[in-house]
């Protein structure tokens, strides 16, 4: 039993760095899901140490650091940090591989992203707003990889409040463009038939509202999703009440875990993408 | 007995949808659906909406003046640069198409003026030749005139003065014989000697 326990103690530490802590006869599987996708006030950065984190009410809002607001502060911070580090430039390029790395990015948002959905002209303006949106969701969704960090990008409540920033920002962005009259007109498309009209019209101004909530369910389901699917492999662990099983699920979860990683980026990415899309569609309505 | 319990438990998260049963393991606050029957990870929490937008408004100003700003600006100063460097690259090879082009001009109508020239002078040479030809055949033909003229000169002169000669002679013989007429014999032995004499004077 001993000899068992010790050859045995890799997978338990790897099971419970990613979250599954010590195999207890009470844990069940839903919960242990519930549990690592959920928001809460501990967060255990190493198996074995919980943090308490502080609840602060403001006027009947709890504002408080919750784990994924911690989350959000420390993938601000690494951004910052990582910026910090690679925007040293000399004679107009980086000066290190992390500066080439980040400035590839940069480019590739501003050239493939940004500029062909609002035009060379527009593009500048938004620039800062579309960048900021892409890295913090890159690094949120990122860390989120690491074990004992959690995914804010897959709080329901992150991924709407971005997306009705989003909102405001196109509906606002068409209306100063456009005039706030040419924008609401505008939103349902010249040439409909008349029979056809109040349908088109009321699809029309309903996609203003799903555009924004698709981005919100994108989001979070994607990040949730690859989430659940890591920890359910992990979970085995609890299902069969043995480690053992981490021999057979490890391979698989590595598997998944790299998917994670491509959809980390590709979330991030796209995202930002519709995001640029919308505001472009709103901005240049005639097309 | 752990097993009989645990399968029982399994069973009953089974057949519950969600977290709802399980409040009594009460690991964490978060975990649990506590109202309106929503898992825990669907929970509204307008903590999250203001932490969210206050940490993405201070994020977008911070990262805008420390980090897209300048690496905009650079990107497109890098840009500028690259592209004026292409632009005059361009322009230099134009430039020195367009010198090649001059040079090669140039070289071909000097070839050109070089290879008048030589034909020109090689007519002129001609035409030089030609005419001291020419000319030399004049100045042969005056020569030979001049010469054919002296010489038919010098004849006449001859001439005349042979003719004054054999006047003379004639004369003095006519003297000769006026003087010596004594008889015909010697006479005519006179005449002879006078012939004999002019004749050998003629000769």
């Amino acid at each position: 039993m001993q000899i068992k326990k010790s050859l045995l103690a890799p997978f338990a530490l790897i099971a419970s760095a990613f979250g599954a802590g010590p195999v207890r006869a009470e844990e069940n599987l839903g919960d242990f899901l519930t549990h690592h996708i959920s928001n809460s006030y501990e967060w255990h950065p190493v198996p074995g140490v919980t943090l308490h984190l502080p609840h602060w009410m403001v006027g009947g809002i709890d504002m408080g650091i919750s784990q994924h607001v911690l989350m959000m502060f420390i993938a601000g911070g690494l951004l910052i940090l990582l910026f910090a580090m690679g925007g040293r430039r000399k004679r107009n390029a980086p000066t290190g591989r992390l500066g080439h790395a980040l400035e590839a990015l940069v480019i590739y948002m501003r050239d493939e992203v940004v500029e062909p959905n609002l035009g060379k002209k527009e593009a500048p303006k938004w620039l800062p707003f579309f960048l900021t949106m892409f890295f913090f969701f890159l690094a949120l969704n990122l860390i989120s990889l690491i074990p004992g960090f959690s995914a804010a990008t897959g709080n329901v409540n992150f991924t709407a409040t971005m997306a009705l920033m989003v909102f405001i920002v196109y509906n606002v962005a068409g209306m100063v463009h456009n005039g706030p009259g040419h924008y609401i007109v505008n939103v349902v498309p010249k040439g409909v038939p008349l029979f056809v009209l109040p349908i088109i019209a009321l699809i029309e101004f309903m996609g203003l509202f799903t555009k924004a909530v698709a981005l919100c369910i994108r989001l979070f389901a994607n990040m949730t999703a690859g989430h659940i699917l890591i920890l359910s492999l992990t979970g085995l662990i609890i299902v069969f009440k043995s480690y053992y099983v981490a021999i057979g699920f490890l391979p698989m979860t590595l598997f998944i875990y790299l998917i994670e990683v491509l959809v980390a980026f590709l979330q991030a990415y796209i995202f930002t993408l519709l995001s640029a899309l919308f505001v472009g569609m709103a901005i240049h309505q005639e097309h | 007995m752990s097993a009989e319990l645990n399968g029982l438990q399994l069973a009953q998260a089974a057949e519950t949808p969600s977290g709802e049963t399980h409040a009594e393991v009460g690991h964490s606050e978060g975990g649990h659906a506590e109202a309106g029957g929503l898992p825990a990870f669907l929970r509204f929490d307008p903590g999250v909406w203001c932490w969210t937008a206050i940490v993405f408004v201070v994020l977008l100003l911070i990262l805008k003046k420390m980090a897209w700003k300048p690496i905009i600006a650079s990107i497109d100063e890098r840009d500028k640069t690259i592209k004026d460097s292409l632009d005059q690259a361009a322009r230099i090879q134009e430039e020195s198409k367009r010198i090649t082009e001059e040079q090669n001009k140039i070289l071909t109508a000097a070839r050109h003026e070089a290879n008048s020239m030589m034909q020109s002078s090689k007519q002129a040479a001609e035409e030089l030749r030609r005419k001291l030809e020419v000319t030399a055949q004049e100045e042969k033909a005056r020569i030979i005139a001049s010469a054919t003229a002296e010489i038919e000169s010098s004849k006449r002169a001859a001439m005349a003065e042979l003719k004054r000669t054999t006047a003379d002679l004639s004369i003095r013989i006519a003297e000769k014989l006026i003087q010596a007429s004594l008889d015909d014999s010697k006479q005519r032995a006179l005449v002879d000697q006078l012939i004999n004499e002019v004749s050998a004077a003629k000769a």
